[in-house]
């Protein structure tokens, strides 16, 4: 066993038997930090900025390296446990150099073994890591940095024909584009001239469905066509470009099944749970419009107290807070009228109501927006009888609440007294004052 | 400041230098991990090895030093013919060009940059009507995935996110990267693999240069069957499990005592219930529980009998052997040897050891070491085979990775011990065991034990795409714990109706398990249910299934392709193969669908399913259904969605077999009339290793010419020692029309010795007991024409509206193709238009329509009817 035990040796892995967590000896390829006197975070391990994961062990981080201060990489900032180091004591790394790594799973790293990085010059700088591969390298800031007021996609994806990425506010450019097996490409022109400004993945030719649901940065060139996006397999796509990050995100577009609404001014507030009274349905006309309709009203739901923003709501993709979430575009947009929604990016901010009422809500998925009615500001003076009483009426209605004395006869919107009021979200008696 | 170039490159090459004085290959690892000259290209400090028109190695090293052992992933790479190609070159670039890849590699480079590009190499390959470029680290979002290292803590899909990359892609192209240094989801790495003459198979290294890069790339296009086909010539194939394991296994993890599992084996008997493994999940041994009568001694591993439960556990065994069962016991090793709980086993293993490896009263477990697992395997696992134990159920639930050696996965290094252990120590049976996914090579360590699900439906319905997916890294024999492991929702705990779609589903997966935790409110005695008779026709359901299981499982030896598949792997062009992931093909015959959710009204379940080209026969409508459509169809709780391809020919099990270790002295071949097709039936003596050579089948053929259809069987061919010399069959041919004429080998038959059922559309014909050398010719002429559908009554429907529950109900009195189901508000807007396929009735739940009154419109087939109802 002495023979293994050098192999390890010379190959840099140190271990310590005592420890029995699950994979505390393994690399992962889920995260990576950046410490060290060269980094802004220094070596504050708890503070440590993670890397931006490109993808599954690939990282990159792009800030400010002081000239002559030691860097490292450390696999979790839980411990000084998983070290990821170089393979020479003191050494300074040029631009666009490749360097090995090494990794060891130690609590007590000797320092022979723990090599670090230098830059000779302080500056601003990019660092890419690949632990498939174990190599670092640094390069110059690339990402764009100015972004055009208008975007255009071209390629044979969409049959060399060129279309504008329409700007949502000053918020984002998005669209919801049928691509054709083929290749895109972003740019700044509505035709491709020697002085069209090119935006561009970081990874060339990569398929348009990497990095769903992430952002990544826009690379820019200029002159030369460059090789954007590949798009394997044709259909509806949905492009956001975040004009606020300076980031991409494009993926698959498909209308959604259910949509859930919740609130502090919905009746079971957050609780998504209660599909009675928070699930979307499509409309039976357009796929692309999910629609709620009901009651809302501001801090409803006191079972367990004052509902948290008793006037705000939101909309969830499934019944899962991690899953993708409808919001407003800005803080506190009023729920009636027609609002962009963004699924992709942005704060948690919600839309608010300010009276009690029916609504109806009509999320557009395709175009992202929401449009709110409001059905019927009713009094609340009473609460809903059985809906059976009315159940063999015809009505003829159309989004608007109509009223029945108890006659069954149609009685106008100023009558005084207890009536049937049926709206398209259902019937009840109230009193009208 | 220094040249780290030079610096580099010195420090590597006197590691490099190191490594190979220490790591010279053996003579006789593997089957032929060296690939033939002929088949590789070395360009500096990288070589190309072409394996396949679609698959091509590709490593660099920074000290020019290749690896020629076989890994953890790869076994061979000596392919039996060399491939043509055509290599190039100019002042820049080396070029290969294969049929299928071209690939362009700049010299002199390391072809992997950072950030990945296209700068260095590239591969070429088609994909349909595009050609796709690869670069290595260029990522994939379109794989298809393969599968994951267990479903512990599955909760309906939530264990879709850790599914690993498997071999095939939409993309056209994926890639195996073997490096070292890519590390596995679970830590693990794949280590090279040298003889070892103290276990006396081969032992995990290091590799000659750990950071060297070592890809495979495989441009197969779609076609993924190719793919994975090839990827077991190179990885090893994936072995015949013994025929027993396709039974049913009765397990439940409880302290059962030794007159627990008689009673147990005699209620399994009284109730008719066939099975043929019993497992002993892990009170078998001392677990230190009181309410195992443990008394403080063991824990949650163990190595020695509780006869406080099980006083003598050699009788037990020889009781359960008798009674056609083989067994298994369950272990979790991590905790090593302790003294107090397996006292002889540690004194003779310290002896062995001379005490190495002990700690305290404790001897570590060290499988990383040969000393260590030769002393384990010789005193504690021998014995316990000679008690009986026919195989091992690992159960490794701890630390991933070694604590000892940086990478080594101890999923897949048990899994690799234990089953080379019992292929050189136990040669007269076939090695099995059952145990966890540990990374790409598990395949040769085939039965997986999924692991420890939750019991709700969602669960179920993501382990008909799990299984499935799992054979997109030729992971082709996942086990379940059919009726869900660990309790989520107390109504679901034993919900009769979850617990047997789940076996239902389970019927149609490789292996045939119930079992859940120790959890007292859990019942899996399967008897005890209420809707036991169902749940007992699905048994059945799985003993008539054998010999086309068993013969699928032969197929996936010769293959590689399990027998649970995609839909893709058939139509990889239709969309709809990649949507409809509940869905999945059976061998190649059979298209399963299984329900997956409670029925809405208590007693029927609809399903939503995707039929593909062809025709298709629905075994519990005795009805054809002709593809491509979507339909949605009713089934009721004893029926299972499956079907029968046209053509095609399904050698079953007489319903009354009660062992899959039974002799075939009977078979029913179960036809379609109308296309041709063909069968087969594969049989050997059952638990044999030297099954590669040592079996038989039996091909059957179905030709069809106008109203004429033949069914010949042919000659058994092959070695059929020990194996039935005469067999009864029993042909079915299901889609028939009403014969006219029926001639066994040139002999019209009597109406004694057929029967047709018009109404089924079945016909049934009974061949004697005949010699199993001699072909069989069975002509039918048909006097009407096969593949017709039934007849639909054209009377009105019957439409009902139920206020309390929002129901919309509509019976049409008789199947109908297409059904569509319109409603229209008082202003004449369409509120719902719903489509289905072959039904007899519908139910609509309209229950999110406000209140109002609506028009309801049906066009069922060509009949529209129209009514009004008041909600």
């Amino acid at each position: 066993m002495k023979v293994m035990y050098c192999i390890m040796a010379l190959l840099g892995i140190t271990l310590q038997a005592s420890a029995w967590n699950d994979t505390y000896n393994s690399i992962e390829l889920t995260q990576l930090y950046i410490v060290g006197d060269a980094v802004p975070k220094g070596w504050d391990l708890g503070g440590a900025e993670a890397m931006h994961r490109i993808y599954e062990g690939v990282f990159e981080w792009t800030g400010h390296l002081l000239a002559g201060k030691e860097f490292k990489f450390m696999n979790t900032n839980d411990a000084w446990q998983r070290h990821i180091v170089g393979t020479e004591a003191g050494l300074y790394v040029d631009k666009d150099e490749v360097y090995p790594l090494r990794f060891h799973s130690t609590g007590s790293l000797p320092e022979e073994l723990d090599m670090k990085f230098h830059v000779a010059d302080t500056g601003d700088y990019t660092v890419y890591v690949d632990l498939n591969a174990m190599r670092m390298k640094i390069t110059d800031v690339e990402v764009s940095a100015q972004w055009p007021d208008r975007f255009y996609i071209t390629g044979s994806a969409i049959g060399g024909n060129v279309v504008e990425i329409p700007a949502a506010a000053d918020v984002e450019h998005k669209i919801v584009l049928k691509l054709n097996p083929g290749a895109v490409r972003i740019m700044d022109t509505p035709a491709e001239t020697p002085h069209t400004h090119y935006y561009r993945p970081l990874l060339e030719d990569v398929d348009i469905q990497f990095g769903k649901g992430y952002y990544a940065p826009l690379y820019e060139s200029v002159g030369e066509p460059v090789s954007g996006w590949n798009v394997t397999l044709g259909g509806d796509y949905a492009l956001y470009l975040d004009r606020r990050s300076k980031t991409y995100c494009f993926q698959r577009y498909r209308p959604h099944k259910v949509l859930y609404l919740v609130g502090g001014c919905c009746q079971r507030a957050w609780n998504y749970w209660d599909e009675d009274n928070c699930r979307f349905y499509p409309s039976p006309d357009d796929p692309d419009v999910m629609v709620w309709k009901g009651e809302l009203r501001i801090g409803w739901d006191k079972s367990n107290g004052n509902p948290p923003e008793p006037d705000k709501f939101k909309i969830l993709t499934a019944q899962d807070w991690s899953m993708d979430t409808y919001h407003p575009y800005y803080a506190d947009a009023d729920a009636v009228g027609v609002s962009c929604a963004r699924v992709m990016g942005g704060d948690d901010i919600k839309w608010t109501i300010d009276q009690d009422g029916y609504y109806c809500l009509e999320l557009n998925t395709r175009t992202e927006t929401l449009t709110g009615t409001l059905l019927d500001s009713y009094p609340i003076m009473a609460e809903p009888v059985d809906t059976e009483e009315v159940s063999s009426t015809t009505m003829t209605f159309k989004g608007k609440t109509i009223y029945f004395n108890y006659q069954g006869i149609v009685v106008d919107d100023g009558f005084k007294g207890a009536v049937i009021a049926v709206s398209p979200s259902g019937c009840r008696k109230i009193l009208k004052r | 400041m220094k040249n780290p170039a030079i610096l580099r490159s010195r420090s590597l090459a006197m590691f490099g230098t190191a490594l190979a004085c220490i790591a010279v290959p053996l003579p006789g690892v593997a089957e032929s991990p060296v690939a033939k000259n002929e088949a590789t290209v070395i360009a500096g400090n990288t070589r190309f090895t072409i394996l396949t028109p679609e698959l091509i190695r590709i490593e660099y090293s920074d000290v020019g030093v290749f690896e020629d052992r076989a890994t953890f992933t790869i076994q061979n790479r000596e392919m039996e013919d060399v491939v043509e190609f055509q290599k190039t070159e100019d002042d820049d670039f080396l070029y290969l060009e294969t049929d299928c890849l071209r690939l362009k590699y700049r010299k002199g480079t390391n072809p992997k940059t950072l950030p990945a590009s296209s700068k260095n190499l590239t591969i070429s390959v088609k994909n349909g009507d595009k050609t796709e470029v690869w670069y290595p680290g260029k990522p994939d979002p379109l794989n298809l995935k393969g599968t994951c290292r267990t479903l512990d803590g599955s909760n309906g899909d939530n264990k879709r996110v850790e599914l690993e990359n498997g071999l095939i892609s939409r993309s056209g192209w994926s890639v195996i990267d073997d490096s070292w240094t890519a590390v596995r989801p679970d830590g693990s790495r794949s280590f090279a693999l040298v003889p070892d003459s103290v276990v006396g198979y081969d032992w995990w290294t290091v590799r000659k240069d750990p950071y060297a890069m070592d890809m495979y790339f495989l441009g197969y296009g779609k076609n993924y069957k190719k793919a994975i086909s090839d990827y077991t010539k190179i990885a090893g194939k994936i072995p015949l499990p013994p025929a027993y394991v396709f039974g049913y296994w009765y397990s439940k993890y409880a302290s059962y005592s030794a007159e627990d599992y008689r009673q147990i084996m005699s209620d399994l008997a009284d109730n008719e219930i066939p099975a043929d493994v019993m497992i002993l999940d892990m009170d078998w041994h001392w677990n230190g529980d009181s309410a195992s009568h443990s008394d403080g001694i063991g824990g949650w591993t163990g190595w020695s009998w509780n006869t406080n439960l099980i006083p003598e556990p050699e009788k037990l065994l020889s009781d359960m052997h008798d009674r056609g069962f083989h067994i298994s016991l369950n272990l979790h090793p991590a905790d090593g040897i302790d003294s107090h709980e397996s006292p002889e086993y540690y004194q003779a293993m310290t002896s062995d050891l001379g005490g190495r490896y002990s700690v305290g009263n404790r001897i570590e477990w060290n499988l990383d070491y040969p000393d260590f697992t030769n002393s384990f395997f010789n005193n504690v696992i021998r014995d316990h085979e000679k008690e009986g134990v026919d195989f091992w159920w690992i159960d490794w639930q701890q630390h991933l990775t070694s604590p000892n050696t940086s990478g080594l996965g101890e999923t897949f290094w048990c899994n690799y011990v234990f089953f080379n252990d019992m292929k050189v120590n136990r040669p007269d049976r076939r090695p099995v065991i059952f145990h966890r996914w540990g990374g790409l090579g598990s395949h040769r360590y085939q039965i997986g034990f999924s692991g420890d699900a939750c019991i709700n439906f969602p669960t179920l319905a993501f382990q008909p795409y799990f299984t499935a997916t799992s054979s997109n890294v030729g992971y082709a024999y996942w086990g379940h714990d059919l009726g869900g492991h660990v309790v989520s929702d107390e109504n679901a705990v034993n919900d009769p109706e979850l617990l047997l779609r789940w076996i239902q589903f389970g019927v149609f997966t490789p292996i045939f398990r119930t079992h859940a935790s120790n959890d007292d409110r859990i019942e899996r005695r399967i008897w005890k249910f209420p809707n036991f008779q169902d749940i007992l026709k699905a048994v059945r359901l799985r003993y008539s299934l054998f010999p086309y299981i068993y013969t699928a499982a032969r197929e996936t030896y010769d293959t590689g392709i399990g027998m649970c598949r995609p839909l893709y792997y058939e139509y990889p062009d239709e969309e709809e193969a990649y949507q409809y992931e509940g869905e999945y093909f059976f061998g190649d015959d059979i298209l399963v669908a299984p329900i997956t959710e409670p029925a809405v009204d208590g007693v029927m379940s609809k399903k939503e399913i995707w039929f593909p080209e062809g025709n298709w026969w629905s075994v519990s409508a005795d009805q054809l259904i002709e593809g491509p459509c979507v339909m949605t169809m009713e089934f009721a709780a004893d029926q299972i969605p499956y079907f029968y391809r046209e053509g095609s020919v399904i050698p079953l099990n007489p319903s009354d077999v009660r062992s899959v270790m039974d002799p075939y002295s009977a078979i029913v071949l179960e036809v379609v009339a109308g296309k041709e097709g063909k069968g087969r039936l594969y049989e050997d003596k059952g638990d044999h290793s030297d099954y590669d050579e040592i079996y038989a089948h039996t091909e059957i053929v179905h030709n069809v010419d106008d109203s004429t259809e033949e069914y010949i069987i042919m000659p058994r061919s092959g070695i059929d020692e020990d194996l039935v010399a005469t067999r009864k069959w029993t042909i079915n041919i299901r889609n028939a029309g009403s014969p006219e004429d029926i001639m066994l080998n040139g002999i019209r038959i009597s109406e004694g010795s057929w029967r047709y059922d018009a109404e089924k559309r079945l016909l049934t014909v009974d061949i004697p007991e005949m010699s199993c050398s001699e072909k069989i010719e069975l002509i039918v002429r048909y006097s009407d024409f096969s593949g017709s559908v039934k007849v639909i009554d054209r009377g009105s429907p019957s439409v009902s509206f139920d206020v309390n529950t929002s129901t919309l109900s509509a019976d049409f009195g008789e199947c109908c193709r297409s059904v569509v189901l319109s409603l229209y508000n008082p202003v004449g807007e369409r509120c719902l238009n719903r489509v289905f396929s072959n039904v007899e009735c519908i139910r609509e739940d309209l229950s999110r329509l406000a209140g109002s009154v609506y028009i309801c419109q049906l066009t069922a087939d060509d009949r529209n009817h129209i009514t009004k109802i008041f909600k």
